[in-house]
């Protein structure tokens, strides 16, 4: 079924959407649940939860790109849990280190207020790098993938997506000083 | 929270036209984005048809796959497949016209640009016209419109969009009629009707649910010629069901309609480019219809290229040039034969957003494995092989060798190149460091 078909379907109230969502788009989110929380049946629940946000969001919501509009509400649901449970179970993994590095970029000295802005910021950061570059970063921390895999799907080594990354993460640093974000 | 908490979340609100697929290897030139092919597995594929002009007479034509799954679909006998396709093997057609889709030309660049994805191609007087229209051919009364401005959507306040020439255009009418119908007319000219309450069905078009999915698309179009005889802008529809089931075997929910005019050019155009989709489930309850009537429209018509006859499309296909997003592996004995083979048909690859020319091509349906056993019984699946009906001398960097498994290197990384692959591309990643 088309997106356009499984949106109308939402716009219905039929819950054929959430069947429809799920066949198509099932292994998708389970995919980027999955690389958060590290636990199949968590990874699982998240899925769930997103068919229910989204028969919240639609109507009004009409997505432009279906895939993304389920895949960024599976990943805030993932990180949600486990940013609650991360001190009980997980204690690591991707989630983990993809904080720790993005941890290098910006200060905790003064808590970020103006979350606009910051978004604002990090379009045009995104749009600032080169199509693979931007493709690495966010595999990295929009997919939260192992640079290993990252590596695999660019057939590029783990110490080039390193570098790229690393790199990145230095003109967001800059460009987060240049705004007075987090310093 | 924590700073870089913050940072997290504001990443994952990026402008979802920067987002990449989650699998695929970059090559150069490509454009990538979603397109959901039907089907009923769980398959999306991903292809984008990039073609563009060496010469007067060359196309260069470039599949360019990401994942999810691949396209398949699920009936229980093949002959579910048939449909009213204008084209036949029979018919002897030298030539196909070939266009150029301006709206996903515009689209496109303008994602390119970081530009909010809006093509507009109808103006707000056009897109009143059409809401007049329809409610009329509706017997409805407009009782209440919300018209949205391009600039009023989400991510109007990008400030790209100050300087953007269509920031002020319409970018969608919405018209609540009487009746509990709404109409919603997008500036591509795509046009919604949402039945809240379902119409009723007289007596002589009433859908019973031992009906065969093709005598419910009969009564349906039956129901709209007589209930709505204005309504479809068609001479001479015809209403079918693609034949595709879901994993439960039940018939899918969509039912389309074309015009045949006679002509079969123009007909396997409208069958392709220039339809209409009706959802129903059961029980007469009809709840939506869209008219998608504008795509040739806005589309710039390249001329005419000869085109290669089925015999030599199948001939390509077995040799393995030919384009499709099925795992070598769950061919049947890992290999594609002429015995696997179930049907074809002649289409234009359509998705108005992302296919920036519309070329014909002939789809093969191959028999694969048998379906996963949480499937309902007797299903079988079907993948899709596409083979370009214009001829290889007009087209340029025509690899496609797809199925062909001395030729893998010449598949997009973006392709699960086994169904080991493809489960495990789709399967929660579980790997704890890189």
């Amino acid at each position: 079924m088309e997106d356009h078909q499984i949106i109308e379907l939402y716009w219905q109230r039929n819950e054929s959407a959430i069947q429809e969502s799920q066949s198509k788009y099932g292994a998708y989110c389970a995919a980027i649940a999955g690389s958060i929380l590290h636990a199949a049946e968590d990874a699982e629940e998240c899925v769930n939860d997103t068919w229910l946000r989204a028969w919240n969001a639609m109507p009004p919501e009409r997505p432009g790109r279906l895939a993304v509009f389920f895949g960024r509400i599976t990943r805030n649901l993932a990180i949600d849990r486990y940013r609650r449970d991360r001190t009980q179970k997980y204690g690591g993994g991707q989630t983990a280190l993809c904080l720790d590095e993005l941890g290098e970029c910006i200060g905790e000295e003064s808590p970020i207020e103006d979350r606009l802005a910051l978004r604002e910021l990090v379009n045009r950061f995104l749009q600032g790098l080169s199509e693979r570059n931007r493709r690495i970063f966010l595999l990295r921390y929009w997919y939260v993938l192992p640079v290993a895999e990252i590596a695999k799907q660019l057939g590029s080594s783990e110490g080039a997506v390193k570098m790229s990354l690393q790199r990145a993460r230095e003109k967001l640093k800059t460009a987060l000083e240049q705004e007075g974000i987090g310093v | 929270m924590k700073n870089r908490d913050v940072l997290f979340d504001t990443i994952g609100e990026a402008d979802e036209t920067l987002i990449p697929e989650l699998s695929g290897k970059k090559t150069g030139g490509r454009l990538r984005t979603w397109i959901a092919l039907g089907g009923l597995c769980a398959a999306v594929i991903v292809c984008v048809i990039l073609f563009s002009w060496k010469n007067e007479n060359a196309i260069r034509v470039n599949f360019a796959y990401g994942m999810m799954g691949f396209e398949g679909v699920e009936v229980f006998e093949l002959s579910e497949l048939d449909t009213p396709n204008p084209w036949s093997p029979d018919l002897e057609l030298a030539a196909l016209p070939v266009y150029r889709n301006q709206m996903a030309s515009r689209y496109i660049n303008m994602a390119r640009d970081n530009y909010p994805g809006v093509s507009v191609s109808i103006t707000g007087e056009e897109m009143e016209r059409i809401v007049q229209r329809t409610a009329a051919a509706l017997h409805a009364e407009i009782l209440d419109e919300k018209v949205t401005l391009v600039k009023d959507l989400d991510y109007a306040e990008k400030e790209t969009l100050a300087s953007e020439k269509n920031a002020n255009c319409v970018n969608q009418i919405e018209a609540s009629c009487s009746g509990q119908i709404t109409v919603t007319v997008s500036c591509n000219g795509d046009t919604s009707i949402q039945f809240a309450e379902p119409p009723e069905f007289p007596a002589a078009s009433r859908i019973s649910e031992t009906d065969s999915a093709a005598e419910k698309s009969r009564k349906l179009l039956a129901f709209l010629c007589e209930a709505y005889p204005e309504l479809l802008p068609y001479d001479n529809p015809v209403c079918y069901h693609p034949g595709a089931r879901n994993m439960y075997g039940e018939d899918a929910i969509y039912y389309y309609v074309f015009d045949e005019t006679g002509d079969p050019v123009q007909d396997i155009l409208n069958y392709s480019l220039h339809c209409a989709t009706i959802f129903y489930v059961e029980r007469e309850s009809l709840f939506s219809i869209w008219l998608e009537n504008v795509y040739l429209s806005d589309a710039e018509y390249l001329g005419d290229f000869p085109i290669i006859s089925e015999a030599e499309a199948r001939a390509l296909l077995l040799n393995g040039d030919a384009y499709t997003t099925v795992p070598n592996d769950y061919l049947i004995d890992g290999v594609l034969s002429a015995d696997e083979i179930g049907t074809v048909e002649l289409v234009y690859r359509c998705n108005v957003w992302l296919d920036e020319y519309f070329i014909p091509f002939y789809k093969y349906y191959v028999a694969l494995k048998p379906v996963p056993s949480n499937h309902a019984e007797g299903l079988k699946w079907y993948g899709a092989f596409y083979v370009p009906a214009i001829e290889a001398e007009y087209l340029e960097d025509y690899h496609p060798g797809l199925s062909r498994s001395d030729r893998a290197t010449e598949k997009p990384a973006e392709l699960p190149q086994s169904s080991a692959e493809y489960e495990s591309a789709l399967a929660p990643t579980m790997e704890t460091e890189s």
